[in-house]
């Protein structure tokens, strides 16, 4: 098991390296100077554009730079924003808390609410139950998760006033409704992913075992078939992840929440290259540790990953 | 004659195996139904829109839904409806777009990656591995940074992030289809690899393809629309259905239906093709049909032929 | 002699994707206590049909099931659903064709069986895992305290197929329903099973129902057989009687089939045609369109079973006497 971990630990360190030089050459694509959204577009003189590039190395060749910035991550440092003026570091900081608690929150609440929707579709598939499920599942899938978030502020913020449609970072309660939002179309997405594998556990072989030994249908719904089901069930979730990742950016844009999302999409507005590097490389890093924890949680569940 | 009987009518059989599992079920055709529809208008949006959909009307702002303006107006005055219809061409024309690029890259490279294996294929899920550690996204939010934004860049930045599941998808087919007899049959017939790979292994992977890439369109449609709303993909003044919800957000109170009516249109449209792609997939893997109950059917069944027996008989 | 399982009339209708299939149209079965009784047939007749039904394991959604299927004198389509679950795995168990995925791939087998058992008795979990010990030694693997941690994917099929009879045999069930079991296996772990099953029948006096495509497995193993064909059973005897002079034809041809059956040398012989699809209910003999002795009559009704002596019995409207060659 610790190989195992050992190994994937690994394999991630190699691929982050090559996401960091992905990142670094693809907000590079097109040529640009950035001292102009240094400079806010303002007029300045040629000695203080000159000093500006010396002060964020952009004087120097792109190799440097990448050797520069990497150096730099792996001491915490993630370089200065063009045009906020501060450590890159220290914005993320500032914001990655809002970021973080709007996905944990949504993500368990998926959860919770997604897998037992999954397998009482699958249970009582083609009953009335199940349509209703299905559709309304099929609805949510659909809609995209800022048309969920506007919809949902408008009815429940702006019309009935229960929740603050913006959020200031006062508490639980500001962030029920982006959560709600960010969470449905996980629960969507995973309620159909668990109605299909349950569907296909509960024909399998041994689920016809299990009721030819008289186990109660409860416990071999339960016990047997999701217990089976949960590892690809477990997979897609941790896709999903990150697509709740970025779904948040979509999330905090509609409620104003001033999270990393924000940072992100200011910065690449704005060409604030160490900002999206940044914020790009922390988002795949937390993508990519989730993948890991899923996986070792996979080789929990499923003896015969775990004893390769 | 004895060997005569056969037990079975032709006529009888033939039809029962019409009823279960074709193509165009009733939710199938609807949805198929409600795509054409909403394709047609928007191809013939300059024939249909009452409204050059960027002309401003600074009289109607905010318009309420009326006789001569459909759907009401926008803060500056335009027509809803005809820009509903026009940001149907962006998004629809880009959508394919997206896909039709992930095709191009995606397919043949899952198909050289599986079947010639070694190598090049670890090169290829390497890249693949390193492109899908990104959340989908995100990966299009930076393109976008690195190309600079607009409707084009946002499509090929998209086009792009689609190719490694589609590669991926190929790949794995493309592995079961090469151990087939028929593979071995055709190299030991001298055939060549390209010959191989496009006219006898992607003509049996194309139906699993066809069902994912009617959901990649679909997919395509909402992150384009998620880039636009970010601002990141069709700029205004041009009309998106994404860049429309955006700019409705400002005056959401004031007429949701600015926000709303586009929305709907992307879920209408998402659910449409949903549904036929699941269609699709059921009507091309007979063995994930979920069968009816027997009593209904063999209720329906019975109506169905006392109709047609009266037919016959009368 | 009382019939510990006796199946009557038995029709079975299923849902598929391509209509109704008339899958049982009137089983009649009987099976003794502590006998090993064979069905035989070939694939498609009806034989895990009869056996899933005996247990109704089929989607009550999709299947309906009429006739009788008494149990030491219970009606088992009457019962409920709590009183079947109760019956299932302490009076009647059953072990399937493909061991490998009839067991929980991500349960240990030590738990699988002590779940059974628990469920079943109430025991303690250390009482049930002790249990489940001693019947993995029983069935042979050993040594069980180690290899009850193991998983399905760790043993052998043979193995596999052990660890399914340890659990069917946990409660002491009085009749065993055996799907087919050693069609997965290869040849001589096939004996090793077979012999096992054999052994267990004689120490538990449990009645084996036994269901299998072959004959040379009946031949060695039944006390009596039932020939099934297109949904029903056409002829049911002594093994040993059957086998000499089998009175329906399509028993008959399909002994003769067997490899090894006729004179070294001969060639095998084949039935010519093949089984009927059941998307309609059958309305005169099915093996009729295929029989080389059928007659008008034979196309017109169905034949009833039809006492050819001895508890002896075969539904044909003209049996064959023993003496009468196979081919006219």
């Amino acid at each position: 098991m610790g190989k195992f971990i050992l190994k994937r630990l690994g394999q991630m360190v190699l691929v982050l390296i090559a996401v960091s030089v992905l990142i670094f050459a693809m907000v590079r694509i097109t040529p640009s100077d950035p001292v102009a959204s240094m400079t806010n577009g303002k007029n300045v003189s040629e000695e203080t554009k000159q000093e500006l590039r010396e002060h964020y190395h952009l004087d120097k060749s792109y190799p440097e730079q990448y050797a520069i910035w990497i150096t730099g991550v792996f001491q915490g440092d993630f370089g200065e924003s063009y045009t906020y003026k501060q450590d890159v570091d220290f914005l993320i900081g500032e914001r990655i808390g809002t970021t973080l608690s709007l996905v944990l929150m949504a993500g368990l609440l998926a959860i919770l609410i997604a897998i037992p929707v999954g397998v009482i579709s699958a249970v009582k598939m083609n009953t009335w139950l199940d349509k209703l499920l299905s559709t309304l599942t099929l609805i949510f899938v659909a809609s995209p998760v800022f048309l969920t978030a506007l919809v949902l502020m408008l009815v429940f913020a702006l019309e009935l006033k229960w929740f603050p449609a913006i959020y200031q970072g006062n508490g639980i309660r500001e962030m029920i409704l982006p959560a709600i939002a960010l969470a449905m179309n996980m629960v969507a997405l995973t309620s159909r992913i668990t109605r299909t594998t349950m569907i296909e556990q509960l024909n399998s072989d041994y689920i016809r075992t299990a009721t030819a030994k008289g186990l109660p249908r409860s416990r071999v719904i339960v016990t047997y078939a999701l217990k089976n089901a949960l590892i690809p069930i477990i997979t897609v979730t941790s896709v999903q992840i990150g697509t709740m990742l970025v779904g948040a950016v979509l999330v905090e844009s509609v409620f104003a929440m001033g999270g990393l999302g924000d940072l992100l999409i200011s910065g690449i507005k704005a060409a604030d290259y160490p900002v999206v590097q940044g914020v790009t490389l922390l988002m795949v890093t937390i993508f990519l540790v989730i993948n890991l924890l899923v996986d070792i949680l996979y080789a929990v569940l499923d003896p015969r990953i775990r004893m390769k | 004659m004895i060997s005569a009987f056969t037990g079975h009518s032709p006529l009888y059989r033939s039809k029962k195996k019409k009823n279960v599992g074709k193509l165009f079920t009733p939710g199938v055709t609807v949805a198929f139904s409600i795509l054409v529809i909403i394709l047609l208008a928007c191809i013939f949006a300059p024939v249909i829109a009452p409204y050059d959909p960027n002309a401003q009307d600074l009289t109607q702002c905010l318009a309420k839904p009326s006789a001569e303006h459909l759907l009401g107006c926008d803060q500056n005055g335009r027509d809803l409806f005809s820009r509903i219809l026009y940001g149907g061409r962006t998004a629809l024309v880009s959508a394919l777009l997206v896909v039709a690029i992930s095709m191009v890259i995606g397919i043949p490279l899952g198909l050289i990656s599986g079947y010639k294996g070694g190598v090049i294929d670890t090169v290829i899920m390497r890249c693949c591995d390193v492109l899908l550690s990104f959340p989908s996204l995100l990966l299009a939010f930076i393109l976008v940074a690195g190309l600079g934004r607009n409707t084009f860049n946002a499509v090929l930045a998209l086009g792009i992030v689609y190719v490694p599941m589609l590669t991926r998808l190929t790949r794995s087919l493309t592995l079961v289809e090469k151990n087939k007899v028929y593979v071995s049959a055709c190299v030991s017939l001298g055939y060549s690899d390209t010959r191989i790979i496009y006219r006898h292994i992607l003509p049996n992977c194309i139906s699993t393809i066809l069902v994912q890439i009617t959901l990649d369109i679909a997919y395509a449609i909402l992150d384009l629309a998620s880039l636009s709303f970010l601002g990141l993909g069709t700029q205004p003044p041009q009309a998106d259905w994404g860049a429309m919800l955006d700019e409705g957000r400002a005056v959401l109170l004031m007429n949701p239906m600015l926000s709303l009516a586009p929305g709907l249109v992307i879920v209408i449209v998402v659910v449409a093709l949903n549904i036929f792609s699941d269609g699709l997939h059921q009507y091309l893997d007979q063995s994930q049909t979920a069968l009816p109950n027997i009593d209904k059917y063999e209720k329906k069944m019975n109506r169905k032929l006392a109709k047609e027996g009266g037919a016959v008989d009368g | 002699m009382d019939n510990l399982l006796e199946i009557q009339n038995l029709t079975v209708e299923l849902m598929s994707t391509r209509g109704i299939v008339y899958a049982l149209s009137g089983v009649d079965l009987a099976v003794r206590p502590g006998e090993i009784h064979g069905i035989v047939g070939e694939s498609g007749c009806g034989k895990s049909m009869t056996a899933k039904s005996i247990l109704r394991l089929h989607n009550p959604q999709r299947s309906r099931m009429r006739g009788s299927i008494r149990f030491e004198g219970k009606e088992l389509l009457d019962l409920s659903n709590r009183e079947m679950e109760k019956l299932r795995g302490t009076d009647i168990s059953m072990i399937f064709q493909d061991p490998m995925t009839s067991l929980n791939p991500i349960m240990p087998i030590g738990a699988q069986i002590a779940d059974m058992y628990r469920i079943h008795t109430g025991a303690s979990k250390a009482e049930a895992m002790e249990k489940a010990q001693e019947l993995l030694a029983k069935v042979g693997i050993e040594p069980a305290n180690k290899r009850c941690k193991q998983y399905p994917f760790e043993l052998s099929g043979g193995m596999q197929q052990r660890v399914m009879i340890a659990m069917a045999i946990a409660c002491s069930p009085k009749l065993l329903i055996a799907d087919e079991p050693t069609t997965a296996l290869d040849v001589t772990i096939q004996a090793q099973i077979l012999e096992l099953l054999q052994q267990l029948s004689a120490d538990m006096g449990m009645s084996i129902l036994l269901i299998t495509h072959n004959f040379g497995v009946v031949a060695e193993t039944c006390d009596r057989v039932s020939v099934m064909y297109a949904g029903k059973v056409v002829e049911t005897g002594d093994t040993l009687e059957l086998l000499q002079g089998a009175s329906h034809p399509y028993s008959r041809a399909l002994i003769r089939s067997i490899p090894g059956g006729g004179a070294k040398g001969s060639r095998l012989e084949t039935i010519p045609g093949s089984p009927p699809a059941l998307f309609e209910p059958p309305v005169s003999c099915m093996f009729a369109p295929r029989c080389p002795y059928a007659e008008e009559g034979c196309l017109k009704a169905y034949p009833a079973m039809i006492d050819c002596g001895g508890g002896h019995l075969a539904a044909c409207f003209k049996p064959l006497d023993k003496e009468v060659p196979a081919h006219v």
